[in-house]
Parts: structure tokens; C-alpha cells; sequence
């Protein structure tokens, strides 16, 4: 047998082996609705859909949720003069009528959750600097609390968790108390293009709960910062360097060092290890070309005026791609994957959940209706 | 540097105070270690926070503690106000400053700015409105342009540049405030906000 056909064959035998895997990745009705604004109209929209994936009482009655929401980025940045949440924040209505809906449905209270820019700060701070209004979201039903998870915060210790197989990048992950103390999980997201990922939605706003006192740029591979500091291209996108050492190192440190190739596995790894069980997807009022203000001259804001909820982050986020015009099937080298590796597939692998949509229900606006080009809202650019 | 925070702020001489010298201040950052109570005791009464530096613990003496902030400060009742002493000795200004926004929290902003870059904003009040001005250290457009949020309402605005030209702007009102969105300008604007004529 020469070197090639060993190979041949060995690369045959991981795919059969890996298909029960595929194949055996969960389903969960993902529901889609049309929605032109964050008035009245957006509450009666998301309550309806949580009725059409089998209301929330299942999921949160007498539980403590954690909801993980977008907040990209500093808190004075702007897409041009468009509110952060009319472009790449999750929209604090959205928040709201989320919780609102949950607390009706007998949730016993929900922290809302994400790890500020570059800060230790509470993320109620941040919001104000954005210009919020907190009582939309504090006031929103029951018992409210907020926690900026990029740091330990309240707690003495870290928590590790682990994804399925082993992990892509790492086989642990160590995280703020919040993420472990809850019974429930939401992510509460954005529609958006992203310039590493192609996509984010459900599944990559969990690249913000890794504190980047161990993960972030001012880390080092010693102890855990006191406060975080930078964000995380050294070690997620880059590879540059190891984490704090309460992190073990990642699992293959000759690896590409590729950001297209580490930061969906790192996606894929943190949906596999803190599981979603509720994915809200806000896409009234978004942005297109990029993830934030930063991402280039591509960037423009746009109104797709489409919500997007489902129990399976995968799922979700596969009729998510499908709504903006995107194959969710698709891979390395076809939009949007031109530079990535799709990381829904690398959470299919770990057992997630499913990204073809021949086997997702889709309730109320079927994609076709829904669907939208989101590369044709980008800005024109001009070329050298 | 207080502007860098854009964090209004002005210096007072404790020999040089007149009689409503605390008059609308939120908080006053007590540096060295010459200030009594009593000269603070106005401020203190009518709500105002006094944040001062470990070395300044005779300010507390006699004082109940209600508790710790979260960036370490300890804090104390003290008339309608309260007095915030850090748990260590001060010796960064803009670390101080970068103290009394957090303990006052921005929802006591005064004047917010977005894709500030590197610029920095000084707002003042007149008998007709008030005005905002802003300074762009850098000397060249931020990547996006700026708005600015005033904490007060006012109907009309404009923006004025270092050569007399001015532009009326479009305000929106939001949290209470007025917001407006400022044209591209490279280093200096001046933003004047008034009551309708």
C-alpha cells in the first residue's frame, strides 16, 4: 500500500466514522417572523414566536437564566450616527421583551450577561455610555441583574467547562460564575456578517463569555488578571500565545494560527461546552459588511426587519444564514465561508445540533419569504 | 484629563471658597490632606459625594460606613451625601477621575460623546443654553463622524468651527437629553445649544 492510498483510506474511514456523528445532531423547530420595528408590534412578534417553538414555560418556569446579549466593542462607537443597537448591538427591547416573556412565563430570574469592552466595569455603565435607557431592560419583569463576565466578578473562582470530544481548539474552557450559576441558558444575539467568521449570530455572540482576564491581549500564561485587558486576538485569533495558566494549553499548539481556521472551533467549543437553550436573533435593525463600526469601508447599516427564534443555537443559526442569503451548508472558499471554516459544521460535529435545513421545521414566515441578500447592503467600495 | 473622561470638572482652593461654592456639584475629589469636614459639610448636606485618598481618613472619623464599592472604595453616610475613601493612596490623576465616574455612574453624565477619538469636549452653561466645546487633539477627521448628548433638553442647536462658519443641526431628544449629530470637522467645534428664540 503506498503512502497515498493509506491515506486514501484512512481519510474514508474518519468519514464514515464521523457520519453517525452528523447524522445523529439534534433538530429543533426554528421560528421566523417579519418585523419592521422595535415598537409594540416586536413584543406581540416575539411572543407569538415563543408560542409557535412550544412557549417558554418549559424552558424557564422557577429557573434561574442567564442571558448572554451583544455588546460589541466600546460602548462610544458608533457606525457612523447610528445607535450601537440600530447596527451591532443586540437592541435593548429585544432584551426586554425577552425577559418580560420569560418572567410571564415563571421565570425565577434572569441575569443578563456579557463581557464589556476592554473593562471590569458593570455592563449597566456601558449601556448608559451607549445611551440607553436601563429601565427597558431592568424594569422589564421580575427580578433583574446584570454582570460583566470578562472578569471573575462576585464569585472566588472560575468555573471550567468542557466540550464534547475533547474540544477543537481547547478541552476546557474557564468562565465567570454566571455561566455556571443558572439552569438555563439564552443568547440573545445580532444578524450581522462577520469579517472572521462570515456570519454572527446565536452561536458566536458565546466568543464573548471567555473572560479576557485569561483569553484576552493583556493576559499572560501566568496567573489570571485582576482586570481584563484588550481584546482576544492574541490568543483566540492569532494563537499568539497561550492563555493564563488556569486554562490548560490548547490541544494542538502546532495547529493553524489562522484566525478562520481557530475562531470557529473556539465557537464550536464554547456552544458544545455552556449548551443555548434559547437562541433570539435580532434582525430589525442591523448592520451589513462586518460585525461592528471597525470592520471597513464595506460596512452599512441596514433594516432587514426580521426576528429569528429557536431552542437549538445550530438550528437557529443555520436559518439565520439561510434568511441573510447564505447557504448554511457551505464551507471554506464560498460565501460565507470565503475565509473561514463554518462553525456550525464544527458544532454539528460536536453533536450540537444540525445545519441543514432539510431536516429544521421552520414556523411562520417560511425563508423564502424572509430571505434577504445581505452582501447587497454592504457600502460600495472602491477599487485601487 | 478629566476631559479625556469627558467628565466636567473644575479645581476650587479650600481658602478660596465663596458662600454657594457647592452649588450643583455631584462630587468633589478632596486632594491632600489639609481639607477639614465642615469645610465640605455644604456639599456633604445638600447630596454631594466626597471622594477622597486613604491618607484622608480623619474626613470619616465619627461616621458610619454603609459598605464598599466595587472598585474598593469604602463608603460612608455623611449628611444627604457620602464620602468614598480609596483604598489606597492616590497617585494618578486620571485614575481618579476615572474613580469618581464610576462611584457617581454615568447615568450622571453630563455630556456624552460617540467616536470621540481623540478628542475632548468642555460643556458650559449660559444665561440662553448651553454650549460644547470640542477639541480634536489628533488634528484629523475620527473614522466615523461624532454625536453629542448634552444632559439637557434643548429645541435648537449649532455648530460653529475655529473660522465663524456655522450650521444649524437637527437635535433629538433622548434620555432626557438632547442629542445631535456633528458634521466632520478636523480640530475644533464649538456646539451651542439654546431655547427657541
Amino acid at each position: 500500500m503506498t503512502r497515498r492510498e493509506w491515506m486514501a483510506q484512512t481519510a474514508a474511514v474518519a468519514a464514515i466514522s464521523a457520519t453517525p456523528a452528523l447524522a445523529a445532531a439534534p433538530s429543533a423547530p426554528v421560528a421566523v417572523a417579519r418585523c419592521r420595528s422595535y415598537g409594540p408590534e416586536m413584543v406581540t412578534t416575539l411572543n407569538k414566536m415563543f408560542d409557535q417553538i412550544g412557549g417558554l414555560e418549559r424552558i424557564v418556569k422557577g429557573k434561574t437564566v442567564a442571558m448572554k446579549v451583544n455588546l460589541t466593542g466600546s460602548a462610544n462607537y458608533r457606525l457612523g450616527y447610528t445607535p450601537a443597537e440600530l447596527a451591532h448591538w443586540t437592541h435593548p427591547r429585544v432584551i426586554g421583551a425577552t425577559i418580560h416573556a420569560m418572567h410571564r412565563a415563571g421565570a425565577k430570574r434572569v441575569r443578563v450577561l456579557e463581557s464589556a469592552w476592554s473593562t471590569a466595569e458593570p455592563i449597566e455603565e456601558g449601556m448608559l455610555e451607549a445611551g440607553w435607557d436601563l429601565s427597558e431592560i431592568t424594569s422589564a419583569g421580575g427580578r433583574v441583574e446584570m454582570e460583566n463576565t470578562n472578569w471573575l466578578g462576585s464569585d472566588k473562582r472560575y468555573h471550567r467547562f468542557r466540550p464534547a470530544n475533547g474540544g477543537h481548539l481547547f478541552r476546557e474552557y474557564w468562565l465567570n460564575h454566571s455561566y455556571s450559576d443558572c439552569d438555563v441558558f439564552v443568547s440573545v444575539a445580532k444578524l450581522k456578517e462577520h469579517v472572521t467568521t462570515g456570519v454572527t449570530m446565536s452561536m458566536k455572540n458565546l466568543f464573548g463569555i471567555t473572560p479576557c482576564t485569561i483569553y484576552g491581549d493583556g493576559a499572560t500564561t501566568d496567573e489570571p488578571l485582576i482586570l481584563p485587558k484588550g481584546g482576544r486576538g492574541t490568543v483566540f485569533h492569532a494563537g499568539k500565545r497561550q492563555p493564563a495558566k488556569i486554562s490548560p494549553v490548547e490541544n494542538d499548539p502546532q495547529s493553524s494560527r489562522e484566525a478562520g481556521y481557530r475562531v470557529p472551533r473556539a465557537v464550536a467549543d464554547l456552544v458544545s461546552a455552556r449548551p443555548v437553550h434559547l437562541a433570539v436573533i435580532d434582525g430589525i435593525a442591523t448592520m451589513a459588511g462586518g460585525e461592528g463600526p471597525w470592520c471597513g469601508p464595506q460596512i452599512a447599516q441596514t433594516n432587514p426587519g426580521v426576528l429569528i427564534v429557536g431552542t437549538n443555537p445550530v438550528c437557529t443559526d443555520a436559518v439565520g444564514a439561510a434568511v441573510m442569503g447564505f447557504d448554511p451548508m457551505a464551507d471554506r472558499g464560498t460565501a460565507p465561508f470565503e475565509t473561514s471554516d463554518n462553525m456550525m459544521r464544527l458544532a454539528e460535529e460536536h453533536g450540537v445540533g444540525t445545519r441543514d435545513l432539510r431536516r429544521i421545521e421552520v414556523l411562520g414566515t417560511p425563508i423564502a419569504k424572509a430571505r434577504f441578500s445581505m452582501r447587497s447592503f454592504r457600502a460600495p467600495v472602491a477599487r485601487a | 484629563l478629566s476631559f479625556r473622561r469627558q467628565f466636567p470638572a473644575r479645581i476650587l482652593h479650600p481658602s478660596r471658597l465663596g458662600n454657594k461654592w457647592s452649588n450643583g456639584l455631584r462630587a468633589i475629589a478632596v486632594i491632600g490632606n489639609e481639607t477639614d469636614r465642615n469645610v465640605l459639610q455644604p456639599a456633604l448636606d445638600a447630596g454631594a459625594t466626597v471622594l477622597a485618598s486613604a491618607t484622608n481618613q480623619k474626613l470619616t472619623q465619627g461616621l458610619t460606613t454603609t459598605g464598599i464599592h466595587d472598585n474598593g472604595y469604602k463608603l460612608f453616610a455623611a449628611g444627604k451625601g457620602s464620602i468614598a475613601i480609596s483604598p489606597t493612596e492616590w497617585n494618578d490623576p486620571y485614575g481618579v477621575i476615572q474613580d469618581a465616574q464610576r462611584i457617581l455612574s454615568r447615568g450622571n453624565d453630563v455630556v456624552r460623546l460617540w467616536n470621540s477619538g481623540s478628542s475632548i469636549a468642555h460643556p458650559t452653561q449660559n444665561n440662553s443654553g448651553a454650549s460644547v466645546q470640542v477639541l480634536n487633539y489628533s488634528g484629523r477627521p475620527a473614522g466615523h463622524p461624532m454625536s453629542v448628548w448634552l444632559a439637557r433638553r434643548f429645541p435648537e442647536a449649532q455648530v460653529s468651527d475655529l473660522f465663524g462658519r456655522t450650521e444649524t443641526l437637527t437635535t433629538d431628544r433622548r434620555n432626557e437629553g438632547t442629542e445631535v449629530n456633528v458634521p466632520v470637522f478636523t480640530t475644533y467645534a464649538a456646539i451651542d445649544f439654546k431655547e427657541r428664540a
